[in-house]
């Protein structure tokens, strides 16, 4: 664990998050550039973060306020982002997974694992986490 | 000389070709049954088009009309059947994008014409639904969808802008159930995906199981 993800460092990431992008809506769900549901085609809305070790978990729920609650972990997240809509961004992570889809940060790459295979893309400057509008 | 001036004539065809690329015009399958609407009216906002439009690669729509329907409209949408539910406990029966044209033709031809990764929506069932006059949504042509996006790592999944095909995106669909009328599950259809607008057949069915196609 480094110190730009250590307890404090997760906390003061989880209190941001609470602070801006409580109950806003998203319907993009992106692991760097991997789309992991159709971008607008559903909404959520965070409803609470916990911090873990080295573990953020975002629990979101659909618009509609039905069915489950999902839960997007993030391990080792750095650099959160949030525009003035609440679009939430974190610049680096780890690692995340929300379901069966997983993606994990290989150098200057990133791995993703998900029910149809897995393989490796370039990062570039893609932000690890985005939660869009 | 010759080839400067020819250099300036392609630059004036390109910005002209991209001045008509950026004014969308109402489709004639919606002229009569839908009026387009300015930003600065009252209504525009209901459309809520920012969710809709996205950069190259990145799917959704390119560019956006919000339109006010003046008629009701049949739309329709293709989804995953009632047995297959996400981690949340839905089916995708229901979601923010939707057509104004029938199925039809091979379903692979459809994912390319509305550029959707297999990921994303198996496109095994038709949903049959109503727009009623008075909605205000947002339509436009597909946005190109790069394999990042679709997470493909052969590279070989990615599906470029259609500037034909268009999609009506209708925000919060879930929650407009007065504005965007659907019939009982049971009126949809599990769609043969070699002509989709035709029900697969039990016999269908079967074959493709034992065939694996």
């Amino acid at each position: 664990m480094t110190a730009s993800t250590g307890p404090d460092a997760l906390e003061a990431i989880a209190d941001g998050i609470r602070e801006k992008c409580l109950d806003r809506p998203f319907g993009e769900i992106r692991f760097w550039k991997f789309a992991v549901v159709r971008p607008g085609d559903q909404l959520y809305r965070l409803v609470s973060v916990h911090a873990e070790g080295e573990r953020l978990d975002l629990v979101f729920v659909h618009d509609s306020r039905k069915g489950l609650p999902g839960v997007i972990s993030v391990w080792q997240p750095e650099g959160l982002v949030v525009d003035g809509a609440g679009a939430l961004g974190l610049r680096g992570a780890a690692r995340l997974r929300l379901d069966e889809n997983e993606a994990t940060r290989e150098g200057d790459r990133y791995r993703i694992k998900t029910p149809r295979g897995e393989g490796d893309f370039a990062a570039e400057d893609s932000p690890a986490l985005t939660l869009g509008r | 000389m010759k080839s400067l001036s020819w250099i300036v004539g392609a630059l004036v065809a390109l910005a002209a070709t991209s001045a008509a690329a950026d004014e969308l015009k109402l489709p004639k399958k919606l002229e009569g049954k839908a009026v387009v609407l300015a930003p600065a009216d009252a209504d525009y906002a209901r459309a809520q088009v920012d969710g809709a439009v996205k950069p190259a690669g990145q799917g959704g729509i390119s560019q956006a009309l919000v339109v006010r329907l003046t008629a009701d409209v049949p739309v329709y949408r293709m989804w995953n059947g009632p047995d297959k539910k996400d981690a949340r406990g839905f089916t995708n029966r229901i979601g923010q994008w939707w057509g104004y044209d029938a199925p039809k033709g091979k379903v692979e031809q459809y994912r390319v014409d509305f550029e959707i990764c297999n990921g994303w929506n198996d496109l095994t069932w038709v949903a049959t639904c109503t727009l009623k006059a008075g909605s205000v949504v947002a339509i436009g042509p597909g946005q190109s969808v790069s394999a990042e996006t679709c997470g493909d790592p052969t590279g070989k999944e990615s599906y470029p802008a259609n500037s034909r095909d268009w999609q009506v995106w209708v925000a919060q669909a879930w929650a407009r159930g007065a504005e965007l009328v659907c019939p009982p599950e049971d009126q949809d259809y599990p769609a043969d995906p070699k002509n989709i607008k035709k029900r697969l057949t039990a016999k269908k069915a079967e074959k493709a199981e034992k065939t694996g196609k």
